[in-house]
């Protein structure tokens, strides 16, 4: 089932959607407002999705990943030296959830000393940042599915719609659904599973330069 | 991998009920079975699981409204922007403003006095008058002619030595009421010598004869006191009593001033020379003492101390604005207690803090002016209202 993919496809791939962010960045530097909306609706959930993954509430997430973003527009004529954008930002968010969570803890228990039993490995960063990444390409995937197939995917997985749901909003059988849901599984494994290994390793070794 | 067999069709059944249901122990045999018929099935079914799993987060991405939280982001940076802008605007207006105060004030020393015709837009500052209360009810208007009044044996006289009252009919302990209206200011000697300069809109009531116990006056207001030492016929020195609602200063000779107006930032005791003690009913500490230099106040239930500035402290009685950073509100209510004005809409007031030293004895355009030219805040008077322009 894992296609094995040439190297070379691998890095036209994964550059060009590295490119596309990193141009975003290079646009917003270079005084297009609009790229910064562009790459923030392209990358927040993404960032919020990792956040969340330190153990803060959806609501703490977003806040920590608009804190970040903020920064990141504040600092704009003093960020000459990042390279890599997502690297900068993944960096960012982690720190500052970090530090959300070492403040909770604290709240929580101040006479007691429970916030030094927290996670201090790298492990579950890494892990989280892969996830974060997989789960951005798979909704990228999705969106890239044919018309259909793609709606009942998005349907079915992000908004959590039943299929008896879906076969009625969109006017079709319940089978076409199951059936459309069975081909976006199939095609999502085609186009996503190759890409898991070799993205996520394409960022952590950005990920692990940066620090 | 090839599910074209009949029995891989049974296991992909199988793989979709086991997503949606749990299997019973039947299907759950068949399934395990087939994963460890074959390496190659566990590695494709894990993959599918973690597919699943990946699937199912998907809908936890969902619930980040990207759009949302731009428009968010958005309106904090303007915002930001703004406050920085009117940071940089904010310094620039302060040092035009100080320039500005240091040449204003250079102009006023400097140009010759002219008494301006006021318009009906402006108002003339406060005069010495009073108003004077008699135990028997009678009310007498003090002469704006006469800077005070002061007991002198069984005659109330004005500063000039005018008789204004024979006070033989009333009894020592009946008290008198001096009372200023807004505008208004007056000297006061009481029977023990002690000078009580009364601001504008205050209150003073104090007996003919005070008695060898204490010596007991009553303020509301604002009142400078100069108390002189007294004893009582067995030598003991008799304490004098400011009481002012449930606050009370007590003193044995010294100098001193009391803000008491109501409702405003609670009750204020500067202490000038000397020693005073302030005592309060309500207050969750009953008492403190104050060294020179050192303002207590009593605001609510709290009594507590603080350094004072002497020179805006006492400001007024030397003929003076003093504003150190003073609240915009408290400037506007000096304004109009002494030039008899309406202060504006309480919401309408900015909340700006003043500084600046300014004479007293101008119209109140003057005054406004020079506000104006500091602050950038225009005020006019308008129907004996003063009120705030944008």
């Amino acid at each position: 089932m894992a296609t094995p993919v040439s190297g070379r496809r691998i890095r036209n791939m994964k550059q060009n959607k590295q490119s596309e962010i990193d141009e975003l960045f290079q646009r917003w530097r270079a005084g297009d407002a609009m790229a910064y909306d562009a790459l923030f609706l392209r990358l927040y959930p993404l960032f919020c999705y990792y956040a969340s993954q330190f153990g803060l509430s959806s609501e703490e997430a977003e806040e920590v990943v608009q804190d970040c973003f903020y920064k990141l527009w504040q600092s704009k004529s003093a960020i000459s030296d990042i390279q890599n954008i997502k690297a900068y930002l993944y960096t960012a968010v982690r720190n500052a959830s970090i530090n959300q969570r070492k403040m909770q803890q604290r709240r929580l228990h101040r006479d007691h000393r429970y916030y030094e039993t927290l996670p201090q490995d790298a492990d579950p960063v890494d892990s989280a940042l892969m996830e974060s990444e997989l789960l951005m390409h798979l909704r990228e995937a999705i969106r890239s599915l044919p018309d259909q197939c793609s709606r009942v995917m998005q349907l079915s997985y992000e908004q959590g719609v039943s299929g008896k749901e879906i076969s009625e909003v969109l006017g079709v059988t319940v089978s076409t659904v199951n059936n459309q849901k069975a081909r976006g599984i199939k095609l999502l494994r085609q186009r996503v599973s190759w890409q898991q290994l070799e993205l996520g390793l394409y960022i952590l070794l950005f990920y692990s330069k940066f620090f | 991998m090839d599910l074209s067999s009949e029995s891989d069709i049974q296991i992909a059944r199988l793989l979709a009920k086991e997503r949606q249901y749990d299997l019973n122990s039947d299907e759950r045999a068949v399934l395990d079975d087939w994963l460890t018929a074959d390496p190659a099935n566990r590695v494709w079914y894990d993959e599918l699981r973690q597919e699943e799993r990946l699937l199912q987060k998907l809908s936890s991405l969902h619930t980040y409204d990207s759009k949302k939280a731009l428009t968010r982001v958005k309106q904090r940076i303007q915002a930001s922007s703004q406050s920085a802008m009117r940071f940089r605007m904010r310094t620039l207006l302060a040092l035009t403003a100080s320039l500005l105060v240091v040449m204003l004030l250079g102009w006023w020393v400097l140009k010759p006095h002219v008494v301006t015709d006021s318009a009906p837009t402006d108002a003339l500052p406060a005069q010495s008058f009073a108003t004077l209360l008699l135990a028997d009810g009678r009310t007498v208007s003090l002469s704006d002619q006469q800077e005070g009044i002061r007991i002198e044996g069984d005659r109330l006289v004005y500063s000039d030595g005018t008789t204004l009252q024979d006070l033989t009919l009333l009894s020592d302990v009946q008290y008198l009421t001096i009372r200023t209206p807004k505008g208004g200011q007056y000297h006061i000697t009481l029977p023990d010598r002690t000078q009580v300069w009364l601001n504008a809109e205050s209150t003073l009531q104090y007996p003919v004869r005070f008695t060898d116990t204490e010596r007991r006056v009553i303020l509301t207001g604002e009142a400078y006191f100069s108390v002189t030492k007294a004893q009582s016929s067995a030598g003991i020195e008799t304490p004098f009593i400011v009481q002012s609602d449930t606050h009370e200063v007590t003193v044995l000779g010294t100098e001193f001033n009391i803000n008491a107006y109501r409702g405003e930032e609670g009750i204020a005791t500067t202490l000038v020379e000397g020693s005073v003690q302030v005592h309060t009913t309500v207050g969750d500490r009953p008492y403190l003492e104050l060294i020179p230099g050192e303002q207590s106040i009593l605001k609510g239930k709290k009594l507590y101390k603080q350094k004072a500035s002497i020179r805006e402290v006492l400001a007024w009685k030397e003929g003076r604005f003093v504003f150190q950073n003073t609240p915009l509100r408290e400037v506007l209510h000096q304004l109009a207690r002494w030039y008899d004005v309406e202060m504006p809409e309480e919401d309408n007031i900015p909340k700006r803090k003043l500084t600046g030293n300014l004479p007293r004895r101008v119209p109140l355009s003057e005054v406004l002016r020079l506000i104006q030219m500091t602050s950038g805040l225009t005020f006019e008077l308008k129907e004996g209202r003063l009120q705030f322009k944008e």
